[in-house]
């Protein structure tokens, strides 16, 4: 049986990646799953290495899915357990792991958060190798976005390179509308001309009429409409929670703390406002202003 | 008995891998002080390579001295103690071997004594001047203080290596690189000074002027450019390709970063007309000090960059970073393909292909040649690693400790060692060929390349040989390196 191609939920952090997935993936025919980070390696042994160096918790997620499907609980023992799955597994390569989950979860389809694909061209190429996939890119507004991410990143203990500003101010991080548009701009050159596999949602425009939306997106993506679906308000899934010691991250600590999205009216600032986060109070460069109006950000406010 | 070379390999289009590669020259020619392929050339059916020889025997002696301890090759404290004279090496292919067809002269000192006359040839070039019957190698120099300034050696018959006079630069130049042939021009421009006794700066020019000849045997020399370009900061034009019926010089800049420039070399008289393309090491200042390399592919340049002296400079107190991989458009424009992202005065840039500087890795000094071959481009980088166990840690950044704490120096060697080579067919997805030396971390960069009908030529910089300090139950001692000094690979795809 091919089981269904599976959901990539793409952005950058700190915009509701983990929530806009657990609400697509709230139906019985889909699967929550946490942030997999398989793309990042070409074979599973190169995962296993890179999970392993990295300060982050690349790797926690994969691991939660793994002992959830082979022991269906999360302990010590079975994060181990899945571990050793992987390390059995590591001459293959990562999206033959991809294919097995997904085959092991059929019929239901996969839905993945996924926040380091826009970053590098190896990733996105290694889901485009993948092939059976829909992407569903997430977008913030970029005056919002960042004045959260400036908050959210002073307050955070460790910074990926990625993040870091090794130009202008080494002690400091990088202005994150360089990263709002790397990871937007490098999602569109990648995917978007594919538009039968590609989808953009503005969390602004969910997020003014959650349950609407979400029944737009499933028919946009061409999901078969059920009779009965839950509430928004009613998301349920382990992996929104921390797991077990041994692999406790998976999802965003925020989407951890509350993991659903809450309705509120738009309220766009203008994209020609200062870009406030910076000390010497310019605006937003010209490249992520015209990316904003294309992703259909307006110039203007919107009260 | 050698045996006969098969014919052209035919899938070097699908790109050259690891298993791809054969090692056709190790240990220096058997001499682990030949530490750099310094020049290559495809010439006449065979490849040359010119080599510098013991550089860690010279540093040793250069004022002031590196702060490493302890010296890690065996380097006696007097610089004649070793044969330093440069050598060239001929491969046959159809005979799969090797022929060694010069080694510098001894000559008179000016204080006395016998000294090499070349220690290094750093650059070498087919071209054919007007006095020249048909085209020659031309080979770049690198002379002791001690002797005259680097002459030019030419080579008609492909054995015979002749020297033939310099341009008109100063005493105070004591060695050059590139030689650049556009329209009917040889272009050069010194690239290593001394100006006293341990005052050697291999990277640094007394002048930044470029010169220009038609007819090289017989040394008609002019200013192409006006010295650093007008600029006393521009203290070296240190690479120059050509692009676009162009040529692009790039320069070493320790204030602001470095620059590209551009002439069209539409003017009836020399010094030509020239464009600034790059400035301020394309907006990543002092990090980008060093235009290193250039190659031209797929209707753009790509320009790698560095920090002098590999990745840390120093006299001017620059880095240590690593090196970014950039690439101009015959308007001008630029992408960052390799490096930091930044806002820039020429708008957002981020890197296209997502790798950080050095191709993540921190250690990764240079980007240090580049080559086209067979539909791919193919990237050689320089990385220090495997000076760690020496170097004192009190001035590192904090993501070298960071990683240091973390895994410790030898297995930052094991992880990290040797240089890398990289392919890319596009300019933004990469792959890498070797990321560990091809299995020999002691080759820290890949030094040249030639692409040949033969297949990819790509000779290393292997510096660490031939007796290497090593430690031993907490006790320093000097053992030979098998695995030192320069190696070269033949790639092919069959």
């Amino acid at each position: 049986m091919t089981p269904p191609a599976i959901l990539v939920v793409a952005g950058l952090r700190h915009s509701s990646v983990g929530r806009v997935a657990a609400l697509l993936a709230q139906r019985d025919d889909a699967i929550l799953m946490p942030e997999l980070n398989l793309f990042m390696a070409d074979t599973v042994g190169a995962w296993l290495l890179l999970v392993e160096r990295s300060q982050d918790r690349l790797g926690h997620g994969l691991l939660r899915a793994i002992a959830w499907q082979q022991c269906k609980e999360e302990s010590p023992a079975s994060i181990a357990a899945a571990r050793d799955w992987l390390w059995r597994r590591s001459d293959r390569t990562t999206i033959s792991v991809v294919h097995e989950l997904s085959q092991q979860l059929a019929p239901r389809r996969l839905v993945i958060p996924d926040l380091n694909l826009g970053w590098r061209p190896n990733y996105m190429h290694a889901l485009s190798e993948f092939g059976h996939f829909q992407m569903l890119h997430v977008t913030r507004h970029p005056v919002l976005h960042c004045r959260e991410l400036t908050q959210r990143l002073a307050q955070d203990y460790f910074i990926a390179p990625e993040w870091r500003d090794f130009c202008d101010n080494p002690s400091g991080v990088v202005d994150p509308q360089i990263a709002w548009y790397r990871v937007h701009h490098s999602l569109r050159q990648q995917f978007a001309s594919t538009p039968a596999r590609y989808l953009h949602v503005r969390l602004e425009d969910l997020l003014a009429g959650v349950e609407a939306q979400r029944t737009h997106i499933w028919a946009a993506l061409d999901w078969p409409s059920l009779q009965h679906v839950q509430r928004p308000g009613q998301i349920e899934s382990a992996f929104l929670y921390p797991g077990c010691e041994a692999a406790v991250g998976g999802m965003e600590n925020e989407i951890m703390r509350e993991p659903r999205l809450i309705q509120e009216p738009r309220r766009d600032p203008a994209l020609e406002t200062h870009a406030d986060w910076r000390e010497d109070g310019r605006k937003l460069s010209k490249e992520v202003r015209d990316l904003a109006r294309e992703l259909g950000y307006n110039a203007q406010a919107q009260v | 008995m050698a045996a006969v070379a098969q014919a052209t390999p035919k899938n070097d289009h699908l790109g050259l891998r690891t298993d791809d590669f054969r090692l056709i020259c190790e240990s220096g020619f058997g001499d682990g002080h030949n530490g750099y392929a310094h020049s290559i050339a495809w010439f006449e059916g065979r490849l040359y390579i010119g080599t510098t020889r013991a550089t860690f025997t010279m540093l040793k002696l250069n004022k002031p001295r590196p702060d490493w301890k302890p010296w890690p090759v065996e380097s006696p404290d007097e610089r004649e103690a070793i044969d330093r004279r440069a050598e060239i090496w001929c491969y046959d292919p159809q005979t799969q071997s090797w022929t060694q067809l010069f080694k510098a002269p001894w000559v008179e000192g000016k204080q006395g004594g016998r000294v090499p006359r070349y220690v290094g040839l750093r650059g070498m070039v087919v071209f054919q001047g007007a006095s020249d019957s048909k085209p020659c190698l031309y080979v770049s120099t690198w002379s002791p203080i001690s002797t005259d300034p680097p002459d030019i050696l030419r080579c008609e018959n492909g054995r015979d290596f002749i020297a033939v006079p310099r341009p008109p630069w100063d005493e105070s130049v004591r060695s050059f690189r590139t030689l650049q042939p556009f329209r009917g021009r040889v272009h050069t421009t010194p690239t290593g000074s001394n100006t006293g006794d341990g005052q050697a700066q291999e990277c640094i020019g007394s002048e930044s002027t470029i010169y220009a000849s038609s007819d090289v045997q017989n040394a008609i020399w002019e200013p192409a450019s006006a010295d650093g370009f007008g600029d006393p900061s521009n203290t070296t034009v240190f690479e120059m390709a050509t692009f676009n019926g162009q040529l692009y010089a790039g320069t070493v800049n320790p204030d602001r970063g470095m620059e590209v420039w551009r002439t069209d070399g539409d003017c009836d008289s020399l010094p030509y007309r020239w464009k600034r393309v790059l400035s301020h090491g394309a907006w990543r200042g002092k990090h980008n000090e060093l235009c290193l390399s250039m190659c031209e592919f797929k209707g753009a340049l790509y320009i790698g960059t560095a920090i002098v002296n590999g990745g840390y400079h120093r006299r001017f107190q620059i880095g240590p970073a690593a090196a970014e991989l950039l690439r101009i458009w015959p308007d001008d424009s630029w992408d960052l393909l390799v490096g930091h992202s930044r806002l820039t005065p020429d708008g957002l840039r981020y890197p296209l292909s997502g790798y950080a500087p050095g191709f993540d890795n921190l250690f990764g000094g240079y980007i240090w040649r580049m080559v086209e071959h067979a539909g791919h481009l193919y990237i050689g980088t320089y990385c220090w690693i495997n000076m760690l166990p020496y170097f004192p840690r009190h001035a590192w950044p904090s993501d070298v400790l960071t990683l240091l704490r973390r895994l410790g120096v030898e297995e930052l060697n094991r992880l990290y060692g040797g240089c890398d080579l990289w392919r890319t067919a596009d300019g933004v997805h990469f792959e890498p060929v070797t990321r560990s030396g091809f299995g020999n971390k002691y080759n820290w960069g890949i030094r040249n390349f030639a692409s040949s009908p033969h297949g990819l030529f790509v000779a290393t910089s292997n510096v660490f040989g031939p007796r290497l300090a090593v430690e031993r139950n907490a006790h320093w001692r000097y053992e030979d390196n098998p695995r030192g000094g320069l190696e070269v690979y033949l790639g092919q795809r069959w």
